[in-house]
């Protein structure tokens, strides 16, 4: 209790500041004043009065800092002194500190875009409730599953909690002013729930909204809430059309909500899925299966769960079953990328460290020009400690502003990235400048102010203060020591710099390998584009193909294109390099793709 | 002119503790004066030095300050003991008695 009444003393002290002083002083010239009256009075003549009070009292000047002292906030007068010389100095050499505060920056700020990424992509990559607990059931842990297993391992399988299935869908989104092809997913109606997801506005899915005629409902993604309803809380209620059917707005998600989050993962509407009659068909592969882990079930227990019972369905319906695997959502989504990831985290972290061994050379060539005024610092009277920590004042200064450019420069970066980054990497739209990366920025602040400081501060222990005056007169250079520190320096630059060069080479060059790939036609100059007519009034056979060769037609006429050709297969997808099949077209009248406009044929 | 001593190390606080006991209210020049008088001019505080003690047993919350006028109506510091203060001054006068004791002890053996 004392203690704590001793902290407020102190603090109060501290907010008088400037206060104190004068009343120390006012107090201390009394006494003098005083003392001086009373040498008077003793017959003393008056100047000798003053000095004889002033010899009495001793010096002044320590006695007040003694004072100030004993209130314990030293520190801070001290430390506002070494920042101000500091910033001094700084300013002192405009160019020393532009390069190294630069060079800081480029290392800080790809540290810390690239940790945000991490942040978001790897730490932190499912919004959901216990996202742990999740898994999905898929054939060899990445293919989709027929409506018929699925609604089989819901139904015989008691490890998991909830059993929901998804499947990928692109409708035409109409009714609205532009029509637009989204993309969408259709899910069961436990889905969402299961996700533990509450939407921003309205509500996700009822019971039996999944059953065939009820599923025309259909909830947003934030995204396409913004983009195409001008975030009007009134869209709940509203009909859309999607490839030409009605469908009921019931809610939107809130901002960082994705699903799925490893396949579809630009996914902006999500509608009920009615497998009707499809729970008999065990051919059509369609669904991704995801699963919520019973309270008290662990992974091994829901795997062997899992595997009596497609065991059961596989000598039941040979070939339907095999190969099904229990995998953790998350492995599912950071499987991927998180080697890459981890290595591109490396890189930037080597990066920054040459950025510091290289402004640690540089504030050691300063050091070796600092000898004389650290020589006659420490012979007015500056501590060891009060040296060093000027020095790592500096260094932190140094720190701080290149780590404030570095964020500057990690906040466009990061912009960038989500813009431009692939879709592989799950939840990248989500990367931002957050709390954790922010104190991901202060953390490098201070260990690599601590770092580049350290050379100097050891440089100056070992410095022999008799010598550097003398020394000192002569220009900077020096001692053998310092040239060693200095060597090893740039050896560690070197080294670091040939590791990253490497490292870099080597991507290239797998990504030089993967450009070179001859995908069996001149794929320069050609523009692709897709066009779905589902749900239009041109979507009966006689007018799908009066629709196309009008497109194809007035594509023609537009300036600097080669006639266009038209087809209802893909031929070359770069995203998954898959094919989709002419028969699935087929099964979906009224879709067609127009690809590979050429130049002849 | 008196032969005069430096003060103990460690007993500044003792000697002003034990002014201001005495006296209640004192501002620094009194409490200089009352130990240099009752020591017969024998103990000599390096006056300024009082004020850093001072500082120190504010901080201790040993004494409180207050602001007041001095007879010759100056505005002084005037210092008062605290209850810790009284507690301390109990604390170090025994703690000096104990130490005294053993060292005329030691002294006193033949």
């Amino acid at each position: 209790m004392r203690s704590f009444f001793e902290v407020i003393r102190r603090l109060t002290m501290l907010a008088r500041g400037r206060r104190f002083d004068e009343d120390l002083r006012e107090e201390m010239e009394l006494h003098m004043e005083l003392r001086r009256q009373q040498h008077i009075g003793q017959g003393m003549p008056p100047g000798e009065a003053k000095a004889a009070a002033q010899r009495r009292f001793g010096n002044v000047m320590l006695m007040r800092e003694q004072s100030r002292d004993g209130w314990g906030w030293a520190w801070i007068e001290q430390s506002a002194q070494d920042v101000r010389y500091g910033v001094r100095s700084m300013m002192r050499n405009p160019g020393f500190t532009l390069v190294a505060v630069m060079i800081l920056a480029m290392g800080a700020g790809a540290s810390t875009a690239v940790f945000s990424v991490v942040n978001s992509v790897l730490l932190h990559p499912l919004s959901y409730a216990e996202p742990r607990r999740l898994v999905t059931l898929l054939h060899g842990g990445a293919a989709p599953v027929s409506a018929a297993n699925y609604v089989d391992w819901r139904d015989q399988t008691d490890a998991f909690a909830a059993v929901g299935a998804a499947e990928y869908w692109s409708p035409n989104l109409t009714g609205i002013d532009a029509p637009e092809n989204i993309r969408a997913l259709r899910l069961t109606q436990n889905l969402l729930p299961m996700l533990g997801v509450e939407p921003m506005i309205g509500r996700v899915f009822a019971v039996g909204e999944d059953q065939a005629g009820a599923e025309r409902v259909a909830v947003l993604s934030h995204a396409l809430w913004r983009r195409r309803f001008a975030e009007n809380r009134g869209v709940v209620g509203r009909t859309i059309l999607l490839d030409g059917v009605p469908f009921t707005v019931v809610g939107v998600m809130p901002p960082d909500f994705q699903f799925a989050p490893f396949w579809a993962t630009r996914t902006e509407l999500w509608a009920p899925l009615a497998l009707g009659g499809r729970v008999w068909d065990r051919g059509g592969n369609s669904l991704r299966v995801f699963a919520r882990l019973k309270p008290g079930v662990s992974l091994q227990q829901a795997r062997e769960n899992l595997r009596a019972v497609t065991a059961r369905l596989e000598s039941e319906f040979p070939g339907s079953n095999r190969d099904v695997a229990v995998t953790p959502l998350l492995e599912n989504v950071t499987g991927s990328v998180q080697t890459p990831l981890l290595v591109v985290m490396g890189a930037v972290a080597l990066v920054l460290l040459i950025a510091c061994a290289n402004v640690a050379h540089m504030l050691l060539a300063r050091a070796a020009a600092r000898q004389k005024e650290i020589a006659v610092r420490s012979a007015m009277g500056a501590g060891g400690w009060r040296l060093i920590r000027q020095f790592l004042v500096e260094g932190f200064l140094l720190a701080g502003c290149g780590a404030v450019a570095g964020l500057l420069f990690a906040a466009w970066a990061v912009r960038v990235l989500a813009a431009i980054g692939p879709a592989s990497i799950p939840r990248l739209n989500t990367v931002a400048i957050d709390s954790s990366v922010l104190l991901f920025s202060v953390a490098i602040t201070l260990l690599t102010g601590i770092a580049f400081s350290l050379a100097p501060v050891l440089h100056t222990r070992r410095m022999q203060l008799a010598a550097a005056l003398k020394q000192g007169a002569r220009a900077a250079g020096g001692s053998l020591r310092l040239s060693q520190a200095r060597s090893l320096l740039s050896a560690s630059e070197i080294a670091l710099a040939f590791m990253l060069l490497i490292g870099a080479g080597l991507l290239l060059r797998s990504f030089a390998s993967l450009r070179a790939i001859d995908p069996g036609f001149d794929p320069s100059q050609v523009l692709s584009m897709v066009v779905s007519l589902a749900g239009s009034q041109h979507a009966e056979p006689g007018k799908r193909e009066m629709f196309y060769r009008r497109v194809v037609r007035e594509v023609a006429n537009v300036p600097g294109i080669a006639p266009p050709a038209g087809s209802t297969i893909c031929l070359w997808r770069a995203t998954s390099g898959r094919c989709r099949s002419s028969s699935r077209d087929a099964r979906n009248p009224g879709r067609a793709s127009l690809q590979r406009p050429s130049t002849g044929s | 002119m008196a032969r005069r001593d430096e003060i103990p190390p460690g007993t500044l606080y003792l000697l002003i503790l034990r002014s201001l006991a005495r006296n209640g209210v004192m501002h620094g020049y009194e409490i200089a004066n009352f130990i240099q008088q009752t020591s017969t001019d024998v103990l000599q505080v390096e006056e300024g030095s009082l004020y850093p003690a001072l500082q120190r047993m504010l901080v201790k919350g040993w004494v409180t300050a207050s602001w007041g006028t001095t007879a010759g109506n100056r505005r002084a510091r005037y210092y008062r003991l605290t209850a810790a203060g009284h507690e301390q001054l109990e604390t170090e006068m025994s703690r000096y008695r104990r130490v005294g004791a053993a060292i005329a002890r030691v002294l006193g053996a033949t």
